[in-house]
Protein backbone atom coordinates (compact mmCIF):
# COMPACT_ATOMS: atom_id res chain seq x y z
CA UNK A 1 0.00 0.00 0.00
CA UNK A 2 2.72 2.31 1.21
CA UNK A 3 4.89 0.91 -2.16
CA UNK A 4 1.93 2.00 -4.30
CA UNK A 5 1.04 5.41 -2.73
CA UNK A 6 4.75 6.27 -3.15
CA UNK A 7 4.60 5.18 -6.82
CA UNK A 8 1.65 7.06 -7.75
CA UNK A 9 2.64 10.15 -5.98
CA UNK A 10 5.87 10.00 -7.72
CA UNK A 11 4.47 9.56 -11.01
CA UNK A 12 1.16 10.11 -11.93
CA UNK A 13 0.51 12.02 -8.69
CA UNK A 14 4.02 14.77 -9.16
CA UNK A 15 2.96 14.98 -12.70
CA UNK A 16 -1.00 16.19 -11.63
CA UNK A 17 1.23 19.05 -9.39
CA UNK A 18 2.96 19.93 -11.68
CA UNK A 19 0.32 21.17 -14.18
CA UNK A 20 -1.45 22.42 -10.97
CA UNK A 21 1.69 24.80 -10.15
CA UNK A 22 1.74 25.79 -13.95
CA UNK A 23 -1.65 26.79 -14.04
CA UNK A 24 -1.29 28.40 -10.24
CA UNK A 25 2.09 29.87 -12.03
CA UNK A 26 -0.31 31.59 -14.60
CA UNK A 27 -2.77 33.05 -12.33
CA UNK A 28 -0.59 34.23 -10.08
CA UNK A 29 1.40 36.17 -13.04
CA UNK A 30 -2.20 37.86 -13.78
CA UNK A 31 -2.29 38.67 -10.25
CA UNK A 32 1.04 39.91 -9.83
CA UNK A 33 2.25 41.60 -12.54
CA UNK A 34 0.35 45.08 -12.04
CA UNK A 35 0.80 44.94 -8.25
CA UNK A 36 5.14 44.22 -9.48
CA UNK A 37 4.96 47.01 -12.30
CA UNK A 38 3.52 49.36 -9.48
CA UNK A 39 6.29 48.84 -7.05
CA UNK A 40 8.79 48.99 -9.84
CA UNK A 41 7.60 52.02 -11.03
CA UNK A 42 7.61 53.80 -7.62
CA UNK A 43 11.66 53.18 -8.21
CA UNK A 44 11.90 54.70 -11.61
CA UNK A 45 12.86 58.39 -12.65
CA UNK A 46 9.84 60.02 -14.75
CA UNK A 47 11.74 59.21 -18.28
CA UNK A 48 11.78 55.79 -17.58
CA UNK A 49 7.81 55.62 -16.41
CA UNK A 50 6.67 57.19 -19.71
CA UNK A 51 8.91 55.35 -21.83
CA UNK A 52 6.73 54.18 -24.72
CA UNK A 53 8.26 50.24 -24.28
CA UNK A 54 8.74 49.17 -21.25
CA UNK A 55 11.98 49.96 -18.93
CA UNK A 56 12.92 46.73 -16.93
CA UNK A 57 16.50 48.20 -16.21
CA UNK A 58 17.30 52.18 -14.07
CA UNK A 59 18.72 53.62 -11.53
CA UNK A 60 16.51 53.48 -9.05
CA UNK A 61 15.64 57.05 -7.70
CA UNK A 62 13.47 57.36 -4.08
CA UNK A 63 12.42 60.87 -5.58
CA UNK A 64 8.87 59.92 -5.41
CA UNK A 65 9.00 58.26 -1.85
CA UNK A 66 10.40 62.07 -1.20
CA UNK A 67 7.43 63.82 -2.87
CA UNK A 68 5.42 61.30 -1.09
CA UNK A 69 6.80 62.33 2.50
CA UNK A 70 6.83 65.86 1.70
CA UNK A 71 3.29 67.27 -0.01
CA UNK A 72 2.19 64.36 -2.14
CA UNK A 73 0.97 64.01 -5.38
CA UNK A 74 -2.16 66.02 -6.68
CA UNK A 75 -2.57 63.04 -9.50
CA UNK A 76 -1.79 60.62 -11.55
CA UNK A 77 -0.62 62.45 -14.63
CA UNK A 78 1.27 64.56 -12.19
CA UNK A 79 3.06 61.93 -10.22
CA UNK A 80 4.00 60.53 -13.52
CA UNK A 81 6.41 63.61 -14.45
CA UNK A 82 9.78 63.15 -13.77
CA UNK A 83 11.41 65.50 -10.64
CA UNK A 84 8.47 67.66 -10.74
CA UNK A 85 7.43 68.91 -7.31
CA UNK A 86 3.51 69.06 -6.63
CA UNK A 87 1.98 72.02 -6.10
CA UNK A 88 0.94 71.12 -2.45
CA UNK A 89 4.82 70.01 -2.16
CA UNK A 90 5.46 73.73 -2.93
CA UNK A 91 3.09 75.37 -1.10
CA UNK A 92 4.21 73.56 2.50
CA UNK A 93 7.42 74.06 1.39
CA UNK A 94 6.52 77.71 1.18
CA UNK A 95 4.82 77.93 4.10
CA UNK A 96 7.40 75.66 6.28
CA UNK A 97 10.30 78.22 4.93
CA UNK A 98 8.25 81.17 5.54
CA UNK A 99 6.96 80.03 9.23
CA UNK A 100 11.37 78.90 9.59
CA UNK A 101 12.34 82.33 8.43
CA UNK A 102 9.68 84.83 10.87
CA UNK A 103 9.90 81.88 14.10
CA UNK A 104 7.41 82.01 16.26
CA UNK A 105 6.04 85.59 17.30
CA UNK A 106 5.87 87.07 20.85
CA UNK A 107 2.75 84.86 21.71
CA UNK A 108 3.96 81.19 20.80
CA UNK A 109 1.78 81.32 17.71
CA UNK A 110 3.43 80.77 14.41
CA UNK A 111 4.27 83.88 12.36
CA UNK A 112 1.62 84.72 9.39
CA UNK A 113 0.91 82.12 6.90
CA UNK A 114 0.58 84.32 3.87
CA UNK A 115 2.15 85.44 1.90
CA UNK A 116 2.78 81.48 0.45
CA UNK A 117 5.73 81.89 -1.95
CA UNK A 118 5.32 79.42 -5.13
CA UNK A 119 8.65 78.93 -6.02
CA UNK B 1 -43.81 27.42 43.55
CA UNK B 2 -40.03 28.37 43.05
CA UNK B 3 -40.33 28.63 39.48
CA UNK B 4 -42.94 31.42 40.45
CA UNK B 5 -40.48 32.77 43.05
CA UNK B 6 -37.52 33.16 40.45
CA UNK B 7 -39.82 34.25 37.72
CA UNK B 8 -41.22 37.20 39.90
CA UNK B 9 -37.08 37.63 41.48
CA UNK B 10 -36.09 37.79 37.51
CA UNK B 11 -38.95 40.37 37.06
CA UNK B 12 -38.22 42.50 39.78
CA UNK B 13 -34.52 43.08 39.10
CA UNK B 14 -35.35 43.86 35.34
CA UNK B 15 -37.39 46.35 36.64
CA UNK B 16 -34.67 47.74 39.02
CA UNK B 17 -34.03 50.74 37.03
CA UNK B 18 -36.67 52.46 38.52
CA UNK B 19 -39.72 53.80 37.91
CA UNK B 20 -41.16 54.10 34.13
CA UNK B 21 -42.33 51.09 31.96
CA UNK B 22 -38.16 50.63 30.36
CA UNK B 23 -36.33 48.12 32.01
CA UNK B 24 -32.95 49.04 33.15
CA UNK B 25 -31.74 46.75 29.79
CA UNK B 26 -33.81 48.96 27.36
CA UNK B 27 -32.71 52.25 29.44
CA UNK B 28 -28.88 51.12 28.70
CA UNK B 29 -29.66 50.34 25.12
CA UNK B 30 -31.76 53.68 24.59
CA UNK B 31 -28.95 56.05 24.13
CA UNK B 32 -26.80 53.57 20.92
CA UNK B 33 -30.72 53.11 20.09
CA UNK B 34 -31.26 56.95 19.19
CA UNK B 35 -27.51 56.93 17.71
CA UNK B 36 -28.27 54.19 15.77
CA UNK B 37 -31.96 56.26 14.85
CA UNK B 38 -30.00 59.63 14.24
CA UNK B 39 -27.73 58.25 11.70
CA UNK B 40 -29.43 55.62 9.84
CA UNK B 41 -33.12 56.17 10.52
CA UNK B 42 -33.25 59.96 9.76
CA UNK B 43 -30.84 59.63 6.68
CA UNK B 44 -33.65 56.82 5.32
CA UNK B 45 -36.42 59.00 5.69
CA UNK B 46 -34.77 62.45 4.71
CA UNK B 47 -33.99 60.60 1.17
CA UNK B 48 -37.68 59.39 0.74
CA UNK B 49 -38.80 62.69 1.28
CA UNK B 50 -36.39 64.08 -1.05
CA UNK B 51 -37.48 61.63 -3.57
CA UNK B 52 -40.73 63.23 -2.95
CA UNK B 53 -40.01 66.64 -3.65
CA UNK B 54 -38.14 69.24 -6.09
CA UNK B 55 -35.13 69.83 -4.25
CA UNK B 56 -33.32 73.28 -4.66
CA UNK B 57 -30.08 75.08 -3.71
CA UNK B 58 -30.08 78.40 -4.49
CA UNK B 59 -30.72 80.12 -0.89
CA UNK B 60 -30.26 77.58 0.97
CA UNK B 61 -31.74 74.05 0.58
CA UNK B 62 -35.98 74.30 -0.10
CA UNK B 63 -38.07 71.45 -1.06
CA UNK B 64 -41.15 72.00 -3.41
CA UNK B 65 -43.25 69.04 -3.05
CA UNK B 66 -43.76 67.05 -5.97
CA UNK B 67 -45.33 63.97 -5.37
CA UNK B 68 -44.44 60.67 -7.39
CA UNK B 69 -43.09 63.37 -10.53
CA UNK B 70 -39.49 61.99 -9.54
CA UNK B 71 -40.23 58.31 -9.72
CA UNK B 72 -42.55 58.36 -12.68
CA UNK B 73 -40.05 60.19 -14.34
CA UNK B 74 -37.05 57.29 -13.40
CA UNK B 75 -39.25 54.59 -15.17
CA UNK B 76 -39.75 56.90 -18.32
CA UNK B 77 -36.01 58.27 -18.64
CA UNK B 78 -34.12 56.58 -21.54
CA UNK B 79 -30.61 57.73 -20.40
CA UNK B 80 -31.44 56.21 -16.37
CA UNK B 81 -33.17 53.24 -18.55
CA UNK B 82 -29.59 52.63 -20.48
CA UNK B 83 -27.59 53.32 -17.41
CA UNK B 84 -29.49 50.39 -15.93
CA UNK B 85 -29.31 48.29 -18.62
CA UNK B 86 -25.19 48.56 -18.49
CA UNK B 87 -25.38 48.19 -14.93
CA UNK B 88 -27.25 44.72 -15.37
CA UNK B 89 -24.54 43.87 -18.01
CA UNK B 90 -21.92 44.98 -16.00
CA UNK B 91 -23.30 42.68 -13.18
CA UNK B 92 -23.58 40.00 -14.77
CA UNK B 93 -20.18 39.73 -16.30
CA UNK B 94 -18.14 40.75 -13.01
CA UNK B 95 -20.17 38.63 -10.79
CA UNK B 96 -19.99 35.97 -13.34
CA UNK B 97 -16.15 35.80 -14.28
CA UNK B 98 -15.35 35.66 -10.33
CA UNK B 99 -17.47 33.65 -8.85
CA UNK B 100 -16.08 31.14 -11.85
CA UNK B 101 -12.51 31.89 -11.66
CA UNK B 102 -13.01 32.47 -7.86
CA UNK B 103 -14.49 28.38 -7.58
CA UNK B 104 -11.66 27.27 -10.02
CA UNK B 105 -8.70 29.14 -8.06
CA UNK B 106 -9.92 27.90 -4.90
CA UNK B 107 -10.20 24.02 -6.70
CA UNK B 108 -6.83 24.06 -7.86
CA UNK B 109 -5.60 25.92 -4.30
CA UNK B 110 -7.29 23.30 -2.64
CA UNK B 111 -5.39 20.81 -4.73
CA UNK B 112 -1.81 21.43 -3.85
CA UNK B 113 0.34 20.00 -1.51
CA UNK B 114 3.21 22.28 -1.07
CA UNK B 115 3.01 26.19 -0.93
CA UNK B 116 -0.78 26.27 -0.24
CA UNK B 117 -0.33 29.14 2.08
CA UNK B 118 1.72 30.88 0.14
CA UNK B 119 -0.01 30.53 -3.18
CA UNK B 120 -2.94 31.77 -1.16
CA UNK B 121 -1.30 35.11 0.18
CA UNK B 122 -0.10 35.76 -3.14
CA UNK B 123 -3.41 35.91 -4.57
CA UNK B 124 -5.24 38.09 -1.72
CA UNK B 125 -2.88 40.98 -2.59
CA UNK B 126 -5.40 42.70 -4.86
CA UNK B 127 -8.06 42.86 -2.51
CA UNK B 128 -6.63 44.82 -0.43
CA UNK B 129 -5.94 47.69 -2.45
CA UNK B 130 -8.46 50.08 -2.55
CA UNK B 131 -10.78 50.40 -5.22
CA UNK B 132 -9.41 53.78 -6.25
CA UNK B 133 -6.00 52.59 -6.47
CA UNK B 134 -7.18 49.67 -8.71
CA UNK B 135 -8.16 51.93 -10.83
CA UNK B 136 -5.49 54.52 -11.27
CA UNK B 137 -3.40 51.27 -11.57
CA UNK B 138 -5.46 50.27 -14.35
CA UNK B 139 -5.36 53.34 -15.98
CA UNK B 140 -1.65 53.45 -15.66
CA UNK B 141 -1.41 50.38 -17.52
CA UNK B 142 -3.66 50.75 -19.87
CA UNK B 143 -2.84 53.98 -21.15
CA UNK B 144 -2.04 54.03 -24.71
CA UNK B 145 1.47 56.28 -24.04
CA UNK B 146 3.23 54.18 -21.67
CA UNK B 147 0.73 51.64 -20.26
CA UNK B 148 2.70 48.27 -20.23
CA UNK B 149 -0.71 46.52 -20.93
CA UNK B 150 -1.39 48.83 -23.86
CA UNK B 151 2.01 48.17 -24.92
CA UNK B 152 1.52 44.22 -25.25
CA UNK B 153 -1.47 44.33 -26.87
CA UNK B 154 -0.38 47.10 -29.29
CA UNK B 155 2.33 44.74 -29.81
CA UNK B 156 0.69 41.08 -30.30
CA UNK B 157 -1.45 42.57 -32.59
CA UNK B 158 -4.59 42.28 -30.54
CA UNK B 159 -5.87 45.82 -29.63
CA UNK B 160 -3.90 49.19 -31.08
CA UNK B 161 -6.35 51.73 -30.07
CA UNK B 162 -6.63 53.54 -26.75
CA UNK B 163 -8.11 51.01 -24.43
CA UNK B 164 -10.14 53.60 -22.02
CA UNK B 165 -11.10 55.67 -24.62
CA UNK B 166 -12.39 52.99 -27.36
CA UNK B 167 -15.69 51.80 -26.59
CA UNK B 168 -15.49 48.30 -27.61
CA UNK B 169 -12.80 47.72 -24.79
CA UNK B 170 -13.81 50.55 -22.06
CA UNK B 171 -16.47 48.43 -20.28
CA UNK B 172 -14.49 45.56 -20.69
CA UNK B 173 -11.16 46.53 -19.15
CA UNK B 174 -13.48 48.21 -16.24
CA UNK B 175 -14.85 44.52 -15.74
CA UNK B 176 -11.88 43.18 -15.75
CA UNK B 177 -10.38 45.47 -13.10
CA UNK B 178 -13.00 45.16 -10.58
CA UNK B 179 -12.74 41.17 -11.85
CA UNK B 180 -8.88 41.08 -10.70
CA UNK B 181 -9.47 43.28 -7.56
CA UNK B 182 -12.37 40.85 -6.12
CA UNK B 183 -11.76 37.68 -7.44
CA UNK B 184 -9.11 36.64 -4.11
CA UNK B 185 -12.46 37.19 -2.28
CA UNK B 186 -14.32 34.69 -4.02
CA UNK B 187 -10.93 32.28 -3.59
CA UNK B 188 -10.68 33.03 0.53
CA UNK B 189 -14.37 32.35 1.18
CA UNK B 190 -15.14 28.61 -1.00
CA UNK B 191 -11.61 27.69 0.02
CA UNK B 192 -13.28 27.79 3.35
CA UNK B 193 -16.27 25.95 2.65
CA UNK B 194 -13.66 23.54 0.39
CA UNK B 195 -12.18 23.07 4.04
CA UNK B 196 -15.40 22.04 6.00
CA UNK B 197 -16.01 19.38 3.09
CA UNK B 198 -16.09 15.68 4.81
CA UNK B 199 -12.47 14.13 3.68
CA UNK B 200 -14.32 10.23 4.81
CA UNK B 201 -17.08 10.94 2.54
CA UNK B 202 -14.25 12.29 -0.09
CA UNK B 203 -11.89 9.04 0.21
CA UNK B 204 -14.79 6.46 0.14
CA UNK B 205 -16.30 7.84 -2.70
CA UNK B 206 -13.03 7.43 -4.37
CA UNK B 207 -12.64 4.13 -3.00
CA UNK B 208 -15.95 3.33 -4.88
CA UNK B 209 -13.76 4.27 -8.22
CA UNK B 210 -15.70 7.74 -8.51
CA UNK B 211 -13.77 9.87 -10.50
CA UNK B 212 -12.95 13.63 -10.09
CA UNK B 213 -15.86 15.19 -11.73
CA UNK B 214 -18.38 12.83 -10.36
CA UNK B 215 -16.84 13.45 -6.46
CA UNK B 216 -16.76 17.22 -7.45
CA UNK B 217 -20.73 17.20 -8.59
CA UNK B 218 -22.22 14.62 -6.07
CA UNK B 219 -19.87 15.65 -2.50
CA UNK B 220 -18.12 18.85 -2.98
CA UNK B 221 -20.09 20.98 -5.03
CA UNK B 222 -23.53 19.91 -2.26
CA UNK B 223 -20.97 20.98 0.56
CA UNK B 224 -19.71 23.94 -0.67
CA UNK B 225 -23.02 25.41 -2.08
CA UNK B 226 -23.68 27.64 1.11
CA UNK B 227 -20.97 29.24 0.87
CA UNK B 228 -20.97 30.11 -2.61
CA UNK B 229 -23.98 31.54 -2.35
CA UNK B 230 -22.98 33.83 0.32
CA UNK B 231 -19.88 34.66 -1.63
CA UNK B 232 -22.43 36.00 -4.58
CA UNK B 233 -24.56 37.47 -2.34
CA UNK B 234 -21.46 39.64 -0.89
CA UNK B 235 -20.37 40.38 -4.91
CA UNK B 236 -24.13 40.98 -5.72
CA UNK B 237 -24.27 43.81 -3.38
CA UNK B 238 -20.75 45.24 -4.13
CA UNK B 239 -21.34 45.03 -7.86
CA UNK B 240 -24.69 46.78 -7.63
CA UNK B 241 -22.93 50.22 -6.31
CA UNK B 242 -19.16 49.99 -7.79
CA UNK B 243 -18.39 53.29 -8.86
CA UNK B 244 -14.54 53.93 -7.44
CA UNK B 245 -12.93 52.97 -10.40
CA UNK B 246 -15.02 53.48 -12.98
CA UNK B 247 -14.93 57.28 -11.43
CA UNK B 248 -11.03 57.32 -11.68
CA UNK B 249 -10.56 55.79 -14.93
CA UNK B 250 -13.48 56.74 -17.76
CA UNK B 251 -15.53 58.34 -15.36
CA UNK B 252 -18.50 56.77 -17.36
CA UNK B 253 -17.33 58.00 -21.18
CA UNK B 254 -16.42 57.48 -23.68
CA UNK B 255 -20.13 58.82 -24.55
CA UNK B 256 -21.95 56.76 -22.21
CA UNK B 257 -20.20 53.30 -22.42
CA UNK B 258 -19.65 52.57 -19.24
CA UNK B 259 -21.82 55.21 -17.28
CA UNK B 260 -23.57 52.79 -15.13
CA UNK B 261 -26.46 53.62 -12.47
CA UNK B 262 -23.94 54.90 -9.61
CA UNK B 263 -21.92 56.84 -11.61
CA UNK B 264 -25.40 58.71 -13.38
CA UNK B 265 -26.83 58.91 -9.86
CA UNK B 266 -23.63 60.99 -9.18
CA UNK B 267 -23.88 62.90 -12.42
CA UNK B 268 -27.61 63.81 -11.54
CA UNK B 269 -26.79 64.43 -7.81
CA UNK B 270 -23.79 66.55 -7.53
CA UNK B 271 -23.05 68.03 -11.43
CA UNK B 272 -26.53 68.65 -12.22
CA UNK B 273 -27.59 69.20 -8.20
CA UNK B 274 -31.06 67.35 -9.15
CA UNK B 275 -31.21 66.26 -5.64
CA UNK B 276 -34.47 64.98 -5.88
CA UNK B 277 -34.56 62.59 -8.87
CA UNK B 278 -31.36 61.43 -7.60
CA UNK B 279 -32.81 60.57 -4.27
CA UNK B 280 -35.50 58.69 -6.43
CA UNK B 281 -32.50 56.80 -8.17
CA UNK B 282 -30.70 56.02 -5.31
CA UNK B 283 -33.90 54.35 -3.52
CA UNK B 284 -34.53 52.40 -6.45
CA UNK B 285 -31.02 51.40 -6.40
CA UNK B 286 -31.25 50.22 -2.49
CA UNK B 287 -34.83 48.38 -3.74
CA UNK B 288 -32.68 46.51 -6.44
CA UNK B 289 -30.35 45.21 -3.72
CA UNK B 290 -32.82 44.10 -1.32
CA UNK B 291 -34.67 42.41 -4.23
CA UNK B 292 -31.53 40.37 -5.23
CA UNK B 293 -30.04 40.07 -1.64
CA UNK B 294 -34.43 38.21 -0.60
CA UNK B 295 -33.47 35.71 -3.48
CA UNK B 296 -30.16 35.01 -2.31
CA UNK B 297 -31.14 34.43 1.30
CA UNK B 298 -34.34 32.65 -0.20
CA UNK B 299 -32.28 30.01 -1.33
CA UNK B 300 -29.67 29.77 1.59
CA UNK B 301 -33.34 29.17 3.67
CA UNK B 302 -34.68 26.50 1.16
CA UNK B 303 -31.92 24.88 0.82
CA UNK B 304 -31.32 24.90 5.51
CA UNK B 305 -28.07 26.68 4.81
CA UNK B 306 -29.45 30.22 6.41
CA UNK B 307 -28.93 29.00 9.89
Amino acid sequence: MTTSSKANFSGRGLGKQGVLYAILAVVLLWTLVPILWMVLSSFKPGTAQLSPTPVFFFAPTLQHYAALFTGGNAGLPRRLRAGEESLQGQATRGVLDHLDEDGPDSRGRPAALYPVSLR
Amino acid sequence: MAATQTDRGTGASKNTGGGGGLSLEMKMLLPVLLLLAVLSLFPFFYIIWMSLNTVSLINGISFEFAGLTNWTRMFTDVVVGAAWARAALYFVATVGLEMVLGIAIALLIHELVWGKNLVLSLILLPMFMAPVIVGLLGRFLTDSSYGLYAYVLRETGLFESDILGTSSSALAAVILMDVWEWTPLVVLIVLAGLASVNQYVLEAAKVDGANYLGRLRYIVAPSIAGVVIVALLVRSMDAIRYFDIITVTTNGGPGNTTKIIPIRLYETAFRFFDLGYAAAIGLGMLVFSILVATVFVQILERRGLAK
